[in-house]
C-alpha cells in the first residue's frame, strides 16, 4: 500500500471520529429510559468515608424520586467516578464522565482540589456541575458559566461564627490552619476581614495534613494563652489528632472551634472520643432539626445506612434533588436545557432555600445558610443562630 | 525547652525500635529492605484486630504481632530475597520495593484495613488520650511506655547478639560471611532469621504507634524514610547508631518544629537536613559500622 493510500485512510479514520464525536457533544441528551447524573468521588483511598456517605445520599435521594415516579417518567441514575481524592485523578474521572452523552449534569467532586479539576472540564466541555461540598471559593470565582454551587465557600463557613465573635469578641484567638487550599480559602475569604478590622490578637498556627505528631504546634499555640482556639482540618484524622495534641500540650482556651469538614463529622467524634467534648464547629448549616421533613430524612436515612446524616449527607441528597427539579423544568432532556432551568432554581430544601445567584464576586452561588454547632455526649447540637439553637453553647471545661 | 526534650524523647524512642530492625538487616544482609515501613503497618494491623475483636490491649499484643511480623519476614527472605540476592544489590533493592507496594495493596483489601483510616478507640483502651503528667512536664503516657518497652528491647538484642550463639553466628554471618561459612554456620538459615528479626522490631513498633495514631495501609512509607535517616544517622549496620540516631531525630524534629515559625509543617525537612550533613561530614555515620 502507498504512503499515500495510508495517508487518505488515516486521514477519512480521524475525519470520521471527529465527525461522530462533534455531533455526541452537541446533542448530549436522554434519550432512554433513565436521566443519568455523574458524580466524581473519592471511592478509595484516605477520603474513602466522604465518598461513601455522598454515595448513600445519592442514592437515598434517586430512589425516593424514582419511587415516586421519577422524572416526567424517567429514572434517576446515579454513576460514580473514582477520584481517590487526588485531583490528577479527578481530570481523567470527569472526563470519562462527560464523555458520556447520557449523563446530562455533574456533581460530587468533595474536597477543593478535586472540585476545582471537575468544574474546569465541566466547563471545558459545556456540561451543568453542581458543586454540593467542594468548598474553594475559586469555584465560584472564575466567571464559570456552566458551574453552581449550594453549599457555603470555605470564605462562608465561618459567617455564623463571626456573628457570634461579633456579639462576643475574644481577646485572643489561636488559628491551627491546614495548609492546603481548604486552609488558605478559609482565611483568604472568611476571616481575613474580621482580623483586620477587630481589635481580636490573632495569631496563624499552620500544619501539613496527615502529620502525626501535632503536640508541637499545639505547644507554640499555648504560648498565646488563646481565649479561642480555631481548627480547620480537611478530615476527621487531622481534626482527632489536634484535639489529642491539644490534650497532650494542656492547651486550654475558653472554647474549642472546628471550621466545619473535618470537625463536623462523626468520625471526629468517633476517633477523639472524651476529648470531642464542647468542641464547636462552625460550617454548613445542619438543617432545621424541628422540621418534619427533615426529621423524615434523619430517620429514614439513621435507619437505612445505620449511621446519622451530618451536613455531607444532607448536602448529598439535596444536590439530587436540585438537579432532578431542574430535569423537570427544562424545555428538553439535554445539557444546555438543564443549565438554563438551573438558572431560575428557586427551591426549598431540608439544606434550606436553593438559588443562584451572582454577589461579592461569586456566581451561580447560592447564599448557604451556616450555623455553630457543638460535640455533646457524641452528638452534634446547634447552639448558634440563636433562631436555630437546640440548646445554648457550653464552654470548654477543661481536660479533667 | 523540657517538655519539647521529653516529647522529642518519646517519638525518638519509636523511630530508634524501628530503625534497629532496618539496620539488623542491612548489616546482616547487606539488603535495603524497603518494604521495612510495610511491617510496622502489619504491626499495627494485628494489634488493631486483636483489640477489636477480643479487647486485648496492644502492648500485650506485641506477643503476636512480633511473631506475625518475624514469620511474614522469614518467609520473604526465604522464598523472594535470598534467591534476589544471587542477582546483586539492585534486585534486592526492588524486590523488596516490589514487595512494599503488594503489601499495601494486600492490606487495603476491605477485609484486611480497607481503604479507610482506622483507629484504636473506645473506653476499654487504657492508652487512650491518656495523659501523665510528672511536674511540668507532660506524656503521652502510651509512647512513655513505648519508650520503656524500647529500652528493654534494645538491651535484650544487644543480650542476644552477644551472649548467645544465634547472636554470636549473626555478628560472624555480618563480619565474614564467606568465614562463618567455614566454620559451620548456615548463613542462609542466620539471615532469614535476622530478616524475621528485623521485622520483628518493626512489628512491636506498630503496635506501639497504634496507641495513638491512625492506621492505614500506606503508613509505612512515613516511617520509612525515617528510619533510612537514622540508619544513615548512626552508621548503616550499628545497633547503638540506630538506638541513639532515633532519638536525635526525634529531638532534632521536636525542637524545629515547636521553636521555628511555621516549623511543624517542615519536621521532615528537619531529619533531612542531619541526613544531608552527615552524608557529607561523616559518611559512616555516628558510630561506624558493623554489627
Amino acid at each position: 500500500m502507498s504512503i499515500v493510500k495510508k495517508g487518505l485512510i488515516l486521514f477519512s479514520f480521524v475525519f470520521i471520529v471527529l465527525i461522530i464525536s462533534g455531533c455526541n457533544s452537541e446533542n448530549a441528551s436522554s434519550e432512554g429510559d433513565t436521566i443519568k447524573i455523574g458524580a466524581v468521588l473519592p471511592m478509595t483511598g484516605g477520603n474513602a468515608v466522604f465518598g461513601e456517605k455522598f454515595e448513600q445520599a445519592y442514592t437515598m435521594a434517586a430512589e425516593e424520586i424514582n419511587e415516586a415516579g421519577g422524572v416526567n417518567g424517567k429514572e434517576i441514575e446515579i454513576v460514580i467516578e473514582d477520584s481517590e481524592g487526588d485531583a490528577q485523578n479527578a481530570r481523567s474521572a470527569t472526563e470519562k464522565l462527560v464523555s458520556d452523552d447520557g449523563i446530562l449534569a455533574l456533581t460530587g467532586g468533595r474536597s477543593s482540589g478535586v472540585t476545582l479539576v471537575e468544574a474546569q472540564v465541566a466547563e471545558e466541555n459545556q456540561i451543568p456541575y453542581l458543586i454540593d461540598h467542594g468548598s474553594s471559593d475559586l469555584a465560584t470565582m472564575e466567571g464559570y458559566t456552566y458551574v453552581y454551587r449550594l453549599n457555603p465557600t470555605a470564605g462562608m463557613y465561618p459567617n455564623a461564627l463571626l456573628d457570634y465573635f461579633n456579639e462576643n469578641p475574644p481577646e485572643s484567638i489561636a488559628h491551627i490552619n491546614v495548609d492546603n487550599a481548604f486552609g488558605e480559602a478559609v482565611y483568604d475569604y472568611g476571616l481575613q476581614g474580621y482580623v483586620e478590622n477587630s481589635d481580636v490578637e490573632y495569631e496563624m498556627f499552620e500544619y501539613t495534613a496527615g502529620e502525626l505528631d501535632l503536640k508541637p504546634i499545639m505547644e507554640q499555640a499555648k504560648g498565646l494563652n488563646p481565649e479561642v482556639v480555631l481548627m480547620t482540618s480537611g478530615n476527621d484524622n487531622d481534626a482527632a489528632q489536634l484535639m489529642m495534641a491539644a490534650n497532650e500540650a494542656s492547651l486550654s482556651p475558653e472554647l474549642f472551634v472546628g471550621t466545619g469538614a473535618g470537625h463536623s463529622i462523626m468520625g471526629f467524634a468517633e476517633q477523639a472520643g472524651d476529648l470531642s467534648e464542647t468542641v464547636l464547629t462552625a460550617g454548613p448549616w445542619h438543617g432545621d432539626k424541628n422540621d418534619e421533613e427533615y426529621q423524615a430524612f434523619f430517620d429514614k436515612f439513621t435507619e437505612t445506612y445505620g449511621n446519622e446524616p451530618g451536613e455531607h449527607e444532607i448536602e448529598g441528597y439535596t444536590a439530587i434533588y436540585v438537579l432532578a427539579d431542574a430535569f423537570e423544568r427544562a424545555e428538553e432532556l439535554n445539557r444546555e436545557s438543564v443549565l438554563s432551568a438551573l438558572d431560575s432554581t428557586d427551591l426549598d430544601t431540608i439544606f434550606g432555600p436553593i438559588k443562584f445567584e451572582d454577589f461579592d464576586g461569586y456566581t451561580n452561588q447560592n447564599r448557604a445558610i451556616t450555623d455553630v454547632s457543638q460535640w455533646i455526649n457524641g452528638k452534634m447540637v446547634t447552639v448558634y443562630p440563636e433562631d436555630q439553637a437546640q440548646q445554648e453553647l457550653v464552654p470548654f471545661q477543661g481536660w479533667d | 525547652m523540657v517538655q519539647t526534650l521529653f516529647d522529642g524523647l518519646m517519638i525518638g524512642g519509636v523511630y530508634a525500635i524501628i530503625a534497629l530492625g532496618l539496620t539488623l538487616i542491612f548489616g546482616v544482609m547487606r539488603v535495603i529492605n524497603m518494604a521495612h515501613g510495610e511491617f510496622v503497618m502489619i504491626g499495627m494491623f494485628v494489634s488493631y484486630f486483636l483489640f477489636t475483636s477480643i479487647g486485648l490491649d496492644p502492648f500485650i499484643s506485641i506477643i503476636i504481632s512480633a511473631p506475625a511480623c518475624f514469620l511474614v519476614g522469614y518467609l520473604l527472605y526465604r522464598f523472594f530475597v535470598e534467591k534476589a540476592k544471587e542477582g546483586g544489590e539492585e534486585n534486592t533493592l526492588l524486590l523488596t520495593a516490589g514487595a512494599s507496594i503488594f503489601l499495601i495493596n494486600f492490606m487495603a483489601l476491605p477485609f484486611l484495613l480497607g481503604p479507610n483510616f482506622s483507629r484504636l478507640t473506645g473506653d476499654n483502651l487504657f492508652w487512650q488520650n491518656n495523659v501523665l503528667n510528672i511536674g511540668s512536664v507532660s506524656f503521652n503516657s502510651a509512647l512513655l511506655m513505648g519508650f520503656f518497652v524500647t529500652g528493654i528491647l534494645i538491651c535484650l538484642l544487644h543480650l542476644f547478639l552477644t551472649k548467645t550463639d544465634i547472636g554470636l553466628a549473626m555478628r560472624a554471618s555480618a563480619q565474614e560471611p564467606q568465614a562463618a561459612q567455614i566454620v559451620g554456620i548456615n548463613v542462609s538459615s542466620i539471615s532469614g532469621l535476622t530478616f524475621g528479626l528485623g521485622a520483628a522490631f518493626a512489628g512491636v513498633a506498630g503496635s506501639i504507634l497504634a496507641t495513638t495514631y491512625p492506621i492505614y495501609a500506606s503508613i509505612g512509607s512515613l516511617y520509612l524514610v525515617k528510619s533510612f535517616i537514622i540508619v544513615v544517622l548512626g552508621g548503616m549496620g550499628s545497633i547503638p547508631g540506630a538506638a541513639i540516631g532515633g532519638l536525635i531525630l526525634g529531638v532534632t524534629e521536636s525542637f524545629g518544629a515547636t521553636y521555628i515559625p511555621g516549623g511543624t509543617g517542615y519536621r521532615d525537612v528537619f531529619g533531612l537536613i542531619i541526613f544531608l550533613i552527615v552524608l557529607l561530614y561523616r559518611p559512616q555515620g555516628l558510630f561506624g559500622k558493623g554489627v
